[in-house]
């Protein structure tokens, strides 16, 4: 019974708190008032008795203090003062709250960001059940031009066939339809998937069916799924859209069978469709086996490893080459047979742990700021410190009342930093967007945020609890005397800011030369003369595949020419077969046969990517022509134009014009189907100012090819691009109102959007790296100050002892530039060490650029000087006789 | 000049003698240090930094309770009183005093009457 009144005690006691203080107070009088009357009666005289009284008593406020720990849920009465003790002293400091806060603000918002991005296009799983089954089937093929990822249809059925170890496969593609909504003809993006997927992914129908077995092959594939955003968006969630049907531009309609759920959404964010599969008949030939683009999906049973799955399936093609594929094929494929494997190739996850470590770094130094700051407000606050320690405060209590400051700084500065990373994401989801259109756009997720959380939670136990620490350890609370000015202050700590201030340098030594290294590659990129003249034209993008007969579509083809040249003001119209100007830009590459060469077993080594172009296209882009010739109307195909860098690859030493090529790894057959150059062209950089040392260009004639194809549409015009634009449409809609003109803009916009990922990537790295060289600046003041505060005795004594101002002053640059000259000999090994992670993204640049390194060095110690200055000024203002003496 | 002694140099001694004290009538603070003071014949001197952390503690235990009175001096003082469970843990501390002493003075090697 007795512990529950104590209980009662203290819990009246969290309501009584001032009153019983107040009654202490009185009662501590009242003793103290005996005790004088007590002395004196002793003989002493009335003042020193009282003296003697408040001597002997001691200290009041310990008594009550230790009388109040008893008295209640000290914990939570103590807490709410301590709180309130904590916003009241950091009231008092706004200068060192707002440093804590935006610093911190800024690295937790960057970190945020990142993570976010990390987590949501990597780290995140799959939105479907047991995600952990599902894994991707690639197959690398190197085939005349750069690694890429194919499957094809008679890999799926070989495998549903035949693989065991796994639940089930689909394979899924992207397509293009011109589809008719809201009576407006589009060219709309959409996946072509087959029957087993939506099984696969274990997701359900929110309306209607799914696709059957049969409707996976051409002819009977006119169905289509909605996804969730589509049906809701489009149709306003109308829950009788089963049965409608969608009027599909050149071919018949299809039926809406049925609404698919929003998880879908990772595999392309864009997909406004879903269509079955469509496998058409020649795709079950064994020569179109990697053939096809798209992904081709898996879920292993449960318990399987992946290992196990992968040898499965590499067994399965090892005897697919054994028992079916010709020796030509064999021979085209050898170094890729035994390839095949289900890890996921994500061309963004080196990318983006790059970028994590970047922003990790930045927070890093930004963290030293914190313990620096933190280590020096400590310092500041040691008497106030030492003077709770002698009135009973603990190690623990003082740790407490740091930790609580830290704490609630970097709350202030979670919120800060949680606004500015929505802000940030908000930019990079449209660099992301450029660079990869499928992906959803990335979200601050809870796992982040709370991640992060944890993090800064950390974080302020760390900065909280270890200038505490050091200082109690140096002894320096202990004593309420040993106040900073006569103490060498505890040489733990500084030692750990002087450290910490070095290994800040260093790192941000790393980031300036990375960041440097890119800003470089990118200025050389954008020096680089993309050999055209892109302004003044405009592209558009006409697709008639399966839309107009082959007989039909010449005729298409010279109508649409000569409407867009009755536009005022256009000068040049062409088109080339080949859509050079995006983003995502894979031109197949071509072997190519010089005749007189050599050519061994394997074939021709030598490689181009083939243009398809309208006669005027090398006018039309201000490509000029050097040797030979233009296209001429009478020309077919048994010519062809080739640029500089074909001339200088494979036919050096020869002359150019005149010399006969053939399209293919081997000679042909029959003499009549070599081809003969007519003329060179300047290198034009169609793929993009990246790819400038690429590929070579063979231009072939698009004069009276047959074939239903999709077109750039080119026109160079001497007016604003906005009115020629409209007027294009125009023309379009007049000849025919179902073929929209798509990908419509100026062409020197298209080339600049090309560069969005480098452009994406050089900003954020610039900007961490200048976010982290501020940090820096603020590090390196930060401690000098303090030091120099510390040391004023010393300094005092040197003025005194006769040394002038500038030397005092050159006596504490020299103490800036010392750790900053030490930090950048760490800077350097590192850079050397950390920067082959970023050669792929160099261009034109070396990883050792000197001058790259030169300019960090000078920038940093530009920094350094200026950040040193500040407190060398304010030292020499010190009044050295006043600080001797005072 | 005898030595005189802190109060508190046992754990839970300081208890006993305020209890002691509070047994034989009501006293304030003040009065419970002077009072043990002269009951040791000045040998025992009590810290105030001790006595009233130790009078709220029991204060809070139940053993005693507070109220304000006037002093002699007529002055307003909190008046200290022995309660029911303070004579009851009183009398069972003194009889486990009185056994631990004896203990400790056979061990030492004297008995407590000679001495």
């Amino acid at each position: 019974m007795a512990f529950l009144r104590d209980y009662w005690q203290r819990f009246l006691g969290l309501f009584r708190g001032h009153r019983m203080d107040r009654e202490m107070q009185e009662e501590m009088e009242f003793h103290i008032d005996c005790l004088i009357q007590s002395n004196i009666e002793a003989g002493m005289p009335k003042k020193e008795a009282r003296a003697a009284a408040i001597r002997s008593f001691g200290g009041i406020t310990q008594i009550q203090e230790e009388a109040r720990e008893g008295r209640s849920f000290d914990r939570v009465e103590q807490l709410l003062r301590e709180l309130r003790h904590t916003v009241f002293s950091l009231y008092k400091a706004p200068g060192f709250c707002i440093t804590v806060v935006v610093t911190l603000a800024l690295c937790i918002g960057a970190n945020m960001a990142t993570l976010s991005i990390l987590y949501d296009l990597v780290l995140k799983p799959l939105p479907f059940e047991n995600p952990e089954q599902l894994v991707q089937v690639t197959t690398p093929v190197q085939r005349a031009g750069p690694e890429t990822y194919r499957i094809s249809w008679t890999q799926y059925q070989d495998y549903k066939a035949h693989a065991d170890l796994f639940g089930g496969f689909a394979p899924i593609r992207p397509t293009v339809m011109t589809l008719v909504w809201d009576s407006e003809s589009t060219r709309v993006k959409g996946q072509r998937v087959s029957a087993e997927f939506f099984d696969l992914m274990r997701v359900k129908p929110l309306l209607g069916r799914f696709f059957t077995e049969e409707e996976n092959y051409v002819g009977r594939h006119r169905v289509v799924v909605l996804p969730q955003r589509v049906w809701e968006n489009k149709y306003h969630a109308d829950p009788k859209v089963v049965g409608k049907t969608i009027r599909v531009i050149g071919e018949p309609s299809y039926t809406i069978i049925g609404v698919a759920p929003r998880s879908l959404e990772v595999f392309d964010y864009n997909a406004k469709f879903y269509i079955p599969f469509c496998v058409e008949d020649y795709e079950g030939s064994s020569q179109f086996r990697y053939s096809s683009g798209g992904e081709l999906w898996a879920r292993l049973k449960p318990g399987i490893r992946a290992e196990a799955g992968t040898a499965q399936l590499r067994e399965l093609e090892r005897r697919w080459f054994e028992e079916t594929a010709s020796a030509r094929f064999e021979s085209d494929y050898t170094p890729w047979k035994g390839q095949t494997s289900i890890e996921r190739p994500d061309p963004l996850e080196k990318p983006l742990f790059l970028l994590q470590g970047v922003a990790l770094l930045v927070l890093l130094v930004g963290f030293v700021n914190i313990v620096n700051l933190m280590l020096s407000r400590t310092g500041q606050k040691s008497h106030e410190l030492a003077i709770r320690h002698a009135l009973g405060a603990g190690k623990y209590t003082l740790g407490r009342l740091m930790l609580m400051e830290s704490l609630m700084l970097m709350l202030a500065a979670t919120v800060a930093g949680t606004a500015l990373a929505l802000a940030l994401l908000r930019v990079i989801n449209h660099f992301i967007l450029g660079i990869n259109p499928t992906t959803v756009p990335v979200e601050l997720s809870p796992v982040v945020f709370a991640s992060t959380l944890g993090l800064a939670g950390v974080l302020a136990l760390i900065t909280g609890l270890l200038p505490v620490s050091l200082f109690w350890k140096a002894g320096l609370i202990q004593k309420v005397n040993s106040s900073l000015r006569s103490s060498t202050a505890g040489s733990g700590a500084r030692l750990l800011s002087d450290s910490l201030v070095v290994g800040q340098v260093a790192i941000v030594f790393i980031l300036l030369v990375g960041a440097g290294l890119l800003f470089r590659s990118f200025k050389k990129v954008m020096a680089v003369d993309p050999g055209f003249d892109a302004t003044q034209v405009i592209q558009g993008r006409v697709d008639l595949r399966g839309i107009y007969g082959n007989d039909r579509s010449v005729d298409l083809r010279q109508r649409i020419l000569e409407a867009m040249k009755e536009i005022p003001g256009v000068e040049h119209v062409s088109f080339t077969q080949n859509n050079p100007f995006r983003n995502h830009n894979t031109e197949i590459t071509w072997n190519i046969v010089v005749r007189g060469d050599p050519v061994g077993e394997e074939g021709s080594r030598r490689l181009m990517v083939r243009h398809l172009v309208a006669p005027d296209f090398f006018a039309t882009m201000g490509i000029p022509i050097l040797e030979g010739r233009d296209f001429l109307p009478s020309d077919d195909k048994s010519v062809f134009i080739v640029d500089e860098l074909f001339v200088q690859r494979h036919l050096k030493g020869r002359t150019a014009v005149g010399a006969e090529l053939y399209s293919d790894r081997y000679p042909p057959q029959d003499d009549e189907d070599w081809a003969h150059i007519v003329g060179v062209a300047g290198r034009a950089n169609l793929q993009g100012l990246e790819k400038c040392n690429g590929i070579p260009i063979v231009y072939a004639f698009l004069n009276d090819h047959t074939g239903s194809w999709a077109y750039t549409i080119l026109v160079r015009t001497t007016r604003p691009a906005g009115g020629v634009m409209k007027e294009m449409q125009q023309k379009m809609r007049e000849i025919d109102p179902d073929l929209p003109l798509a990908l419509l803009g100026p062409l020197d916009e298209a080339l600049d959007k090309m560069l969005v990922k480098r452009r994406g990537v050089t900003l954020l790295a610039t900007s961490f790296a200048g976010l982290a060289l501020l940090l820096s600046a603020v590090g390196i003041y930060g401690v000098l100050a303090y030091e120099m505060l510390k040391r004023r005795r010393e300094i005092s004594i040197r003025i005194a002892l006769g040394a002038t101002r500038g030397q005092v002053t050159t006596w504490v640059l020299k103490q800036g530039l010392k750790k900053a000259g030490l930090g950048l000999v760490l800077g350097v090994a590192g850079s050397l060490l950390l920067n082959r992670f970023i050669r792929l993204l160099l261009f034109d640049v070396s990883t050792f650029d000197i001058a790259t390194y030169i300019g960090a060095i000078a920038l940093l110690l530009l920094v350094a000087l200026a950040a040193s200055y500040f407190p060398a000024r304010r030292v020499t203002r010190i009044d050295p006789w006043g600080v001797l003496n005072g | 000049m005898t030595k005189t002694f802190n109060a508190d140099l046992m754990q839970g001694t300081l208890d006993m003698l305020i209890l002691r004290v509070l047994n034989s009538g009501s006293h304030h603070g003040w009065g419970i240090a002077q009072k043990i003071h002269v009951l040791s014949s000045d040998v025992l001197k009590v810290e105030e930094g001790s006595l009233y952390p130790a009078l709220y503690r029991m204060e809070r235990k139940g053993w005693i309770k507070a109220d304000w009175g006037t002093s002699e001096n007529n002055r307003r003082a909190k008046y200290y009183t022995i309660t029911a469970a303070g004579k009851k843990h009183y009398a069972q501390e003194r009889k486990n005093w009185m056994q631990l002493a004896e203990a400790t003075a056979v061990v030492l090697g004297f008995s407590l009457k000679e001495a």
